[in-house]
């Protein structure tokens, strides 16, 4: 596949080359933010699995340089005058509220945020950013956690601390990890949750109550499980999808605000969340179960909400499904449409080369030995 | 829509069958005779015979999650009578099968109630039983790296669990326990990191538990997705080693030494080193996480390291070995690009830094379609060949290995030999009794092999360079003797010659110059006959006869071809009664008779007719003569179907095989089926001649030489020749095509090939090897067909009964991931993919003894764009405004437009007609409303617009024509769900009516009222929502009921539920109730689409595919 392919076929991909970005995945916490503005009052901010680090050149930007980053970003003007044209807007929303509303939503932040302290932590190594303080670490790892505390806080000693909450906590963790699949479903899912539950348990030491936590999850088999144990310690739990993420893959954003740790919790590195009966513990204790009835979002749009009859016996105990609501408005690309690129378009190389695969040596070795590993060998 | 009707029963689903990836196998090695294969397909687990490959039986072991591990146990001090017990496993759940309940399952007895699941705090990697103190046990280790024992009742059923014991806390990718004794067991684990961590459990130890860190073995650059434990090896009497296998991303697999050399164990674990876990230090990769002081020079117990397989690599196990190593150790490795690979472990043991060795690559059997070897099992039984099993995401299981059985094999002996001219020479001059002729010299560097031909099973032959023919009689292995010909024939027959086999035990040569042999078992070498020039080819007429048989000769430079017959009778054979005039240039390369016609192949692969003359002319005129317009290479087979008179099959150097039928009068023939088995060259085709007849090719793919059953798909023998271009012939019992015989020349020595059975044994048939993305139903579910990200099309049928459903074709035409398929009837199929391709298929079924379907493409769309890179995502076809002649066809593109043709069935083409444009988005499904004229589409904005024709007046001198190619004016756009539709039915207008059923990315279930207002324009009738219908995109939709008051909707989701809902009129006649039927796990992860595959029945396609049944409830 030719590299203007690849551009033809991800408007993210050739956007994020032109704008500077490190990843595409950029798109995902612009418009991540756009829908809940996650960068409100926000000055301490966790960016977890954050290689090759496009969402920590986002906290960079916006944090410390105070740039603004609107829909313009990533809006096809093409899209926009079709859908004029098509009447896909008016038909359905009034316009001028529509951007009423977005002037309402655009908060008015100080010149420059005092103090503002980012860190961010990735298994593979991130180039130096302006601003942000980059570590390499496995986030499922116990040692992680007095690393962090002490970027966060360098005061902190995890020698004589025996202390596991940071004495300076942050307003906002996110995290964007995410394994190598293997291809084997559940066990991808399995993985991809301890990822989350790993970021979840940072999340817990780190961060002030009423912060925030956005991270990655497949939404697969069981994933009702997952929403529910992240309603413990969060009062709003929704599952966002931005137009930047494939609609053809199973990714999607778990948004979590305003964090209410259960009365009396610690977090404790020697008992992490995910494995064991901690959580499903804290599910009991909880006061009211979770209804599902929570009024969607969108609610508001003419198409009548059925109140369903379950006739089917099923066990839905401990099972809760977050409301999903998709971010990035509707003249952002679309990342699962081919666009025409212009007859003198260049194809611009990544910003970043993306980190060597472990197999490297193995592609290295065959072109090496002219295809095969080796000689071939006669069977028998 | 009437209040008052009875209540409708609920309807309910019903699990009815499952084909999906095999996560587990395991050998289970009853008695001495008596071998299964347990096999975890999705929550199933499944009993194979392995000798006969029977199903024994089969057990749902767990509610929702499907099986990734099994260990069969069985007490060693046991007698052979008493059955094992299996610990089973997936995901968090674990299960004990006791004795009885194995007994029971392996008789086919009533079952006993099914024991209880439990639940393990974390993801299980392996797990086993073992007696310790005289009591059954067991054991799991989880992906945190822990241990969790297992205690059981005195009945042999799970009872309690222990508590997790771990030394530290890496998250595995892999894990493998052994049973040392003495209450000890050996943990090995492979970290995300590329580590291998290896320590002691001592179950015994009084609380806290003890356990002791081994090694740290630092080497692979990529996580370790496979370790394995071997048993422990003798080396030399008394003195014994124990191995680790690993494998990894890196595409390395590593072998460590694990030995135990410490004398006294040391009892001295403990307690987690908290200081060196709480440092605050940068962790990953690189960072060598676990390893401390005492590790640090673990790595040097690495043994040998070999690179294999194209990605990454799953599973490693050891083989069988001969103890005191006097052979090598097999070892064998599994992987994503579908491979079994075989390895041999040499050791040196007399290093001081103890055992180094070397993996040599041996043997690559490709077993599986798609990707990934999901499971795999080898028997390890002391003096017994292993067995080899694997299980695939296709879902099929393919076996090898263990002693051969006896009463299966077509009994042909088991060589490989490689002979140099000198030694054939040398073995004639020992067998020979009374040699007549010279003896040939030896040591001359020209002689050389030539042409081969086996006679019969048992006797092969083979013409030289020095004009003299040697033959063989198998015996266990070939005895060679020289066959005694007259000087003058061996003068002839010198530097050129053609033979082939043209009957049992006769082989007609031909020299240069022009003349015919006939040389017959037991019989001189006689002449029959002379031509006027170089022989070119002897041909045998495939079809003509047994005991009569004919052959067609050609002759260099001749324009005609010449009839050799032969009567059994008189014992005669003569040529030239018949001749058959060629066209210009032209060289026949294959000859069949089908009926009374006689074809030929040519060199550029034409296909030409000898009808009988009419006149009783003694030359024929060529007939109808006609190329496959794609191919320009040589027929090299033209078989008859079995059973059939005017059928005929003809194999290609192009890789293609194609079923041909010929026309009335014999006067022409038309293509039903062309098909590319996965070779590069087929070099020939025959059908064996049990009750139901197989399709068997063979033919050359790159270096290797293939024998491929094509019924079966099934590669028989695959054999590294160095290349196409040789002499060779093959030999297979006709009833039989698993035992095999191959004689070719490589390098100038002559290698001579022979096998009892096929090297792979399909224990059970699989599916696509990818994701299944679209499943079609045809008009009278006759068939059913699925299309999947591998490519590939399968055509199915489904049977109720045992073994559900039956593969039937394999259409592999697309180069990327099919998107969308539709029947029209029963004997069309379109199907469209990436890559702008869209294909339109014919199906037929063959009037023949050979049951297959013939399959051809019909023809290609050819609109594409320059870079053919837009994805065609959707398309729909409707017969209704051409009165029936011609189909409208739309499809949806990935550059948010849509395009409407008018395809001509006849002549294979299409015209453009016109084009809707949409905003961008990209479009997901495309439906024709009723009319016929007007198109739906659902996008990935969450919106549906219907696409009408625009609505301004041609002027009025222009012709239709011109008005069709205007663009679609938009008719209607209703916003539905919040992002991008991924399923969508619609059911037919009730009084001018429409309800259109939704899933969205959003997890929304919407079924939308559409109409018509007073203006014939469409209008929302309402929108009905059920926001969280899953909790996880709804991904397949249809529309399995619609009567007067209701309808009923089956939905399944990538959260894997199947869901079954009612919509019916409100309570008060308006709105709409939903209610939810029913709520199934699916064991379908990724489901792409369902499908009404007959009255009561639902498909579900994703990675795999399962049949539900839905009924009223009872
Ligand atoms: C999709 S990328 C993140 C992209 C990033 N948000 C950006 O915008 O550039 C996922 C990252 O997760 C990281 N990751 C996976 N497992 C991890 C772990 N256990 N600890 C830390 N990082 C991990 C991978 O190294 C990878 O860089």
């Amino acid at each position: 596949m030719g590299k203007s392919s690849k551009d033809k076929r991800d408007a993210y991909y050739r956007l994020a080359k032109e704008q500077g970005w490190r990843a595409r995945s950029a798109f995902k916490l612009l418009q991540l933010d756009e829908e809940f503005n996650l960068f409100e009052n926000v000055t301490r901010v966790v960016d977890l699995c954050a290689a090759p680090g496009s969402w920590s050149q986002v906290l960079s930007r916006v944090l410390i340089k105070n740039e603004k980053f609107g829909r313009h970003a990533w809006e096809d003007r093409e899209a926009k005058f079709r859908q004029s044209m098509l009447k896909v807007i008016p038909s359905e929303s009034k316009p001028q509220e529509n951007s009423q509303q977005h002037q309402e939503t655009k908060y008015v932040e100080p010149r420059s945020r005092p103090d503002v302290k980012i860190v961010s932590i990735d298994l593979q190594p991130i180039s130096p950013l302006p601003g942000v303080i980059t570590l390499r670490a496995d986030i499922t790892h116990p040692a992680t956690v007095p690393l962090l505390l002490k970027a966060l806080d360098p005061s902190h000693d995890s020698e004589t601390s025996t202390n596991q909450q940071a004495q300076q906590p942050v307003d906002l963790v996110i995290s964007d990890g995410a394994p190598d699949v293997t291809g084997l479903h559940d066990l991808d899912i399995y993985v991809q949750s301890q990822l989350l539950f790993a970021a979840l348990n940072l999340a817990l030491c780190v961060l002030k109550p009423g912060g925030k936590f956005v991270a990655k999850i497949f939404r697969g088999r069981n994933v009702d499980l997952l929403y529910a144990q992240l309603k413990v310690f969060f009062e709003k739990v929704n599952v966002a999808k931005p137009r930047s993420s494939r609609a053809s893959s199973v990714e999607a954003f778990i948004v979590c605000i305003n964090f209410q740790p259960p009365e009396g919790f610690k977090a404790s590195l020697e008992e992490p969340l995910g494995v064991g009966g901690r959580l499903s513990e804290l599910q009991q204790q909880q006061q009211d179960p979770i209804s599902q009835s929570e009024p969607s979002k969108a609610g508001d749009d003419g198409i009548t909400e059925v109140i369903l009859e379950d006739l089917s016996g099923s066990d839905n105990k401990n099972r809760w499904i977050a409301p999903f609501i998709a971010c990035g408005d509707l003249s952002a690309f679309d990342s699962d449409a081919s666009y025409k690129l212009a007859a003198d378009h260049v194809s611009l190389p990544p910003v970043q080369p993306p980190t060597a695969p472990p197999y490297k040596r193995a592609i290295e070795l065959r072109r090496q030995n002219g295809g095969a590993y080796g000689k071939p060998v006669v069977s028998k | 829509m009437a209040q008052t009707s009875p209540p409708h029963p609920q309807t309910q689903l019903q699990h009815n069958f499952v084909l999906s990836p095999i996560t587990a196998l395991e050998f289970y090695l009853a008695g001495p005779s008596s071998s299964y294969l347990l096999a975890g397909e999705d929550t199933w687990l499944k009993i194979y015979d392995v000798a006969t490959s029977h199903l024994v039986n089969q057990l749902r072991v767990f509610r929702s999650q499907p099986i990734h591990g099994i260990h069969a146990w069985k007490s060693e001090d046991g007698t052979s009578t008493t059955e094992g017990a299996f610990l089973i496993w997936g995901g968090q759940s674990v299960m004990v099968l006791s004795p009885s309940l194995v007994k029971s399952l392996i008789q086919g007895t009533a079952l006993p109630e099914l024991p209880t699941e439990f639940q393990v705090p974390d993801w299980i990697y392996d797990g086993i039983l073992f007696s310790s103190n005289g009591e059954v046990q067991g054991a799991l280790v989880t992906a945190h790296n822990e241990i969790v024992t297992l205690t059981l009742s005195s009945n042999g059923n799970l009872f309690q669990l222990g508590p997790v014991v771990s030394p530290s806390r890496p998250i595995l990718y892999s894990a493998n326990l052994t049973f040392l004794g003495n209450g000890t067991i050996l943990v090995a684990g492979g970290t995300v990191f590329g580590e291998i961590i290896v320590w002691k459990f001592h179950l015994d130890s009084s609380p806290p538990p003890q356990w002791e860190v081994l090694y740290v073995f630092t080497g692979h650059e990529g996580s370790v997705f496979g370790v394995t434990i071997s048993p422990e090896i003798e080396v030399a009497p008394g003195s014994k080693i124990r191995l680790l296998g690993s494998c990894s991303d890196d595409r390395t697999i590593r072998i460590w030494d694990i030995t135990d050399r410490q004398l006294a164990v040391t009892q001295n674990g403990g307690e987690i080193d908290s200081k060196t876990l709480g440092e605050a230090r940068e962790t990953g990769f690189g960072g060598n996480s676990e390893v401390k002081e005492e590790n640090k020079n673990d790595s040097t117990r690495g043994v040998a390291v070999a690179m294999g397989h194209l990605s990454r690599i799953w599973h490693v196990k050891f083989g069988e070995y001969t103890p005191g190593l006097e052979g090598p150790i097999n070892v064998y490795s599994f992987g994503e690009d579908t491979t079994r690979q075989r390895w041999e472990l040499s050791l040196d043991l007399a290093g001081s830094q103890g055992p180094k060795g070397a993996l040599k690559h041996c043997t690559t059997d490709s077993c599986h379609s798609g990707k990934n070897i999901w499971s795999a099992a080898v028997s390890n039984r002391e003096g017994q060949a292993s067995f080899i099993a694997t299980g695939g995401a296709d879902g099929k299981i393919v076996i090898s290995g263990g002693n051969p059985t006896p009463g299966l094999d077509g009994g042909y002996e088991e060589f490989d030999l490689s002979l140099a001219f000198d030694d054939v020479l040398e073995q004639i001059q020992r067998n020979s009794e009374t040699p007549s002729m010279d003896p040939l010299p030896k040591g001359n560097a020209k002689h050389a092999f030539q042409k081969y031909a086996f006679l019969s099973d048992s006797r092969v032959i083979t013409t030289t360079s020095p004009g003299r023919i040697f033959a063989a009689g198998i015996q266990e292995t070939p005895k060679w003797k020289e066959i005694q010909l007259p000087d003058e024939v061996v003068a002839d027959l010198r530097s050129y010659n053609v033979m082939k086999s043209v009957a049992m035990d006769t082989v007609v040569l031909g020299s240069s110059a022009g003349n015919i042999y006939l040389l017959q078992h037991g019989k001189s070498i006689r002449l029959v006959g002379k031509l006027s020039g170089k022989i070119q080819d002897v041909l045998p007429l495939v079809g003509a006869g047994v005991q009569d048989w004919q052959a067609v000769i050609t002759v260099l430079g001749d324009d005609r071809a010449y009839i050799l017959s032969y009567n059994a009778l008189t014992d005669e054979a003569t040529i030239g009664g018949l001749t058959l005039s060629l066209p210009e240039h032209y060289i026949a390369t294959a000859a069949a008779q089908v009926g009374s016609t006689i074809i030929l192949g040519s060199r550029v692969g034409v296909v030409t007719l000898y009808p009988p003359s009419e006149d009783n002319t003694d030359t024929i005129p060529p007939g109808y003569s006609c190329r496959d317009p794609k191919t320009k290479d040589a027929i090299t087979a033209i078989v008859p179907l079995p059973g059939s008179s005017s059928d005929f099959l003809t194999t290609c150097r192009d890789g293609k095989y194609r079923i041909y039928s010929l026309g009335k009068e014999n006067c022409a023939f038309t293509l039903y089926h062309e098909i590319s088995p996965p070779m590069g060259m087929i070099e020939g085709a025959w059908f064996t001649s049990t009750e139901k007849p197989e399709l068997i090719l063979h033919g050359f793919k790159g270096k290797q030489f293939i024998h491929y059953n094509d019924t079966t798909s099934t590669v028989l023998a695959s054999i590294e020749c160095g290349g196409a271009h040789r002499s060779f012939d093959v030999i297979s019992p006709r009833t039989n095509p698993n035992a095999f015989r191959l004689i070719f020349t490589k390098s100038s020595h002559l290698r001579f090939y022979s096998q009892p059975s096929a090297s792979l044994r399909t224990l059970k048939e699989g599916g696509h090897g990818r994701e299944i993305r679209a499943v079609a139903c045809s008009a009278t579910f006759k068939y059913i067909a699925t299309a999947a990200e591998d490519t590939i099309i399968r055509i199915w049928t489904y049977s109720p009964t045992r073994p559900g459903i039956k593969c039937l074709a394999t259409l592999e035409k697309h180069s990327s991931g099919i998107q969308s398929l539709q029947w029209l009837g029963d004997d069309c199929l379109i199907s469209s993919a990436g890559s702008e391709e869209l294909f339109v298929w014919r199906i037929t079924q063959i009037d023949s003894h050979y049951e297959t379907l013939a399959v051809k493409c019909e023809a290609v769309w050819n609109f594409c764009t320059k870079d053919k890179d837009l994805r065609i995502m959707s398309f729909d076809t409707s017969n209704v405004s051409s009165g029936g002649v011609n189909h409208e066809l739309a499809i949806a593109l990935s550059n948010s437009t849509v395009h409407t043709y008018s395809y001509n069935p006849k002549s294979g083409e299409f015209e453009f007609g016109s084009e809707a444009r949409y905003t961008g988005a990209c479009p997901m499904q495309l439906r024709y409303m009723p009319n016929g004229e007007d198109i739906m589409v659902a996008y990935t904005d969450g919106r549906l617009a219907i696409w009408t024709r625009p609505l301004y007046e041609p002027p009025p001198q222009a012709e239709m024509k011109l008005a069709n190619k205007a663009p679609l004016g938009m008719g209607l756009l209703v916003k539905l769900h919040q992002s991008s539709i991924k399923s969508l039915d619609a059911v037919s207008p009730r009084g001018g009516r429409w309800i259109i059923a939704t899933g969205g990315d959003d997890n929304a279930l919407i079924i939308t009222e559409l109409g018509l207002d007073d203006m014939g324009k469409y209008k929302v009738g309402g929108r009905y929502r059920v926001s969280s219908a899953h909790g996880a995109a709804v991904t397949g939709l249809r529309i399995v009921r619609n009567e007067e008051d209701l309808i009923e909707v089956v939905t399944v989701s990538n959260g894997q539920r199947i869901k079954l809902w009612r919509a019916e009129p409100g309570r008060d006649g308006r709105g709409m109730r939903i209610s939810l039927q029913d709520n199934k796990y699916s064991g379908i992860a990724d489901a792409g689409d369902v499908e009404v595959i007959s009255s009561g029945k639902v498909m579900v396609g994703g990675v795999g595919l399962e049949v539900w049944d839905f009924n009223p409830l009872k």
